[in-house]
């Protein structure tokens, strides 16, 4: 049964520079983001990422001041006057630096307070709150005082703070800077939980390796423009034929390298490194005989 | 050299030990990681480097004299630390004033405070920059800049926490380059990280952290080949690694630098009449 691909989010010709800034950080930028997507939006640093979370989340031009262009839509409405608030009902914004988003002194009560809104009964809501962060690996957390977090551990109860709202979309801005890969592994199922229940994800991160395999489609941004946007099969294409500053996992690095060196295709260009194995003992036994 | 002896730590009477017999030596000259899940004590350990942090019990000696026996602003003349996201704590007008704001600090004055002001400038390729806002720098210039400033003023240890946090690609490429820096003047440099894949670019000598023990101590190639423990300890492991099986039974894979991988691949591909 094919599902029917609902549009949450739609970005259309959008051009934006800040206040004070003579050049525009976004250039004609067009942006889908689907029912069930998770996608990986990639660039360098100052490529301007982060600013197209900022818009989807309103930040822009609410809280950020600039000129911006074009038109935003979201859940088929667009937003572009509408107030935060209306905004915050569909898209949940989990930024890079975990401190910038705390309010509450306890962890319970900061993961339960951005249900605090939604007229929900108390029972509920610590029942929601206990679900999300027993999903996490932070229930040993909630009874903790905010100052006495690692960084790692302030990180996962932002997100938890963040993800026991299920909005229809979640924006995770480098989710994995302060998180061990233990860490990150858990948070990668969650969203995969999440996803199948409906909900979409954008994930900006600089570590391509964690999300490569859970991800629906990738965009890249190049200095304000849109230079790719496609699934990962066409993306593993696109990384052997230009280096555009991405951090690109040792073990495409490897195969991209060789080819190069080669001049010719002798590795795949795949996630499934087995296969490169197995291509490489052909080679040994190619030898032998 | 920095030695810990039995190095028990808790923050408080009540709490648990947070650190836990650590026995530690870091010898000068050379590059360590120390790797570990979120809350395995990594940080904890570093700041007892230039005595920020004193031990419970046990002690910590760096080039012969114990850290409780000495005052923090000497210590940390020889023992630098880098944390996570340093350029946040940038706020001079230019870069320049950056470097030298740090450097009056560790008494620099005149034209010893000039030289060594271009010196650094030079030296970490910020010259262009010098009368720039260090806000105006892309992620990976600020990073070295960053650690050109933890630097300046020479120290013997350069502990950096996290350093790869937030960097693309070509700023990776870029810390790289600022670390082989330091090794080659013969410094020691002390990487905290859980990004396996970074270490592939400089190949130290790892100490791997769990519940505030060290689980293993050894080269970044010997971890490799202990996945249980890599996983057990709360990391993952490079996709990479499945690779190097096949390049290591020919039992000559004793440094695990990229560039040597790649190079020693091609040499095997060639010889297998495979390319």
């Amino acid at each position: 049964m094919k599902r029917n691909m609902k549009s949450l989010v739609e970005l259309k010709n959008i051009w934006f520079r800040y206040e004070g800034q003579e050049d525009y950080i976004l250039k004609d930028i067009n942006l889908e983001i689907r029912d069930r997507d998770i996608l990986l939006l990639l660039g360098r640093s100052g490529s301007g990422k982060t600013t197209i979370a900022r818009i989807i989340t309103g930040l822009i031009p609410h809280f950020y001041r600039g000129e911006l262009k074009g038109n935003v839509i979201i859940n088929g409405r667009s937003i572009v006057n509408k107030p935060i608030y209306e905004i915050a009902e569909y898209v949940g914004l989990i930024r890079q630096n975990p401190e910038n988003q705390i309010l509450m002194t306890n962890v319970e009560r900061e993961i339960a307070f951005s249900l605090e809104f939604l007229d929900i009964p108390r029972e509920d809501m610590r029942k929601r709150v206990h679900e999300t962060a027993n999903k996490l690996g932070i229930s040993n957390l909630l009874s903790r005082d905010i100052d006495s977090l690692s960084g790692g551990e302030l990180q996962k109860v932002a997100i938890a703070s963040i993800l026991v709202r299920k909005p229809s979309i979640i924006i995770l801005d480098e989710p994995s800077s302060y998180l061990s890969p233990s860490s990150v592994n858990r948070l990668r199922q969650y969203i995969m939980m999440l996803n199948s229940e409906g909900i979409a994800f954008l994930i900006i991160d600089h570590r391509i390796d964690y999300w490569l395999d859970i991800t629906t489609r990738i965009a890249v941004i190049y200095k304000g423009k849109k230079i790719f946007d496609n699934n990962l099969t066409e993306f593993l294409k696109f990384i052997e034929k230009f280096d555009v500053g991405l951090n690109i996992p040792l073990h495409l690095r490897l195969a991209i390298d060789v080819n190069k060196c080669c001049g010719k295709r002798v590795l795949p260009i795949t996630q499934d490194t087995k296969k490169v194995l197995q291509i490489l003992q052909k080679g040994g036994n190619n030898d032998r005989v | 050299m920095i030695e810990f002896r039995n190095v028990w730590f808790k923050y408080d009477e009540t709490e648990e030990y947070i650190l836990k017999n650590i026995n530690l030596v870091i010898e000068k000259g050379r590059i360590y990681s120390i790797l570990g899940d979120n809350g395995s004590g990594k940080t904890t350990l570093i700041r007892h480097m230039n005595g920020l942090l004193k031990p419970t019990k046990g002690d910590v000696i760096v080039d012969e004299v114990n850290t409780r026996d000495i005052p923090i602003s000497i210590l940390s003349k020889k023992v630098a630390l880098v944390f996570q996201y340093p350029e946040r704590m940038f706020f001079s007008p230019t870069v320049e004033e950056e470097i030298k704001y740090t450097l009056i600090n560790f008494g620099f004055e005149g034209k010893e405070l000039d030289e060594r002001t271009d010196y650094i400038l030079k030296e970490f390729r910020l010259e262009d920059f010098r009368d720039r806002a260090p806000f105006s720098l892309s992620g990976g210039e600020q990073r070295r800049l960053s650690i050109a400033i933890a630097v300046s003023w020479d120290p013997d240890y350069i502990v950096l926490d996290e350093p790869t946090t937030g960097l693309d690609g070509e700023a990776r490429k870029d810390l790289t380059s600022t670390i082989e820096k330091i090794l080659n003047r013969r410094r020691t440099v002390i990487i905290v990280s859980h990004d396996l894949e970074y270490l592939f670019e400089l190949s130290p000598h790892v100490i791997l952290m769990n519940n505030g023990q060290i689980m293993f101590q050894g080269k970044f190639g010997e971890l490799l080949e202990n996945e249980d423990i890599v996983i057990k300890c709360g990391l993952s492991m490079p996709r990479i690694s499945l690779l190097l099986h096949f390049l290591k039974r020919d039992g000559n894979l004793n440094n695990l630098k990229y560039n040597e991988i790649l190079n020693l691949l091609l040499d095997k591909l060639r010889c297998t009449n495979y390319v």
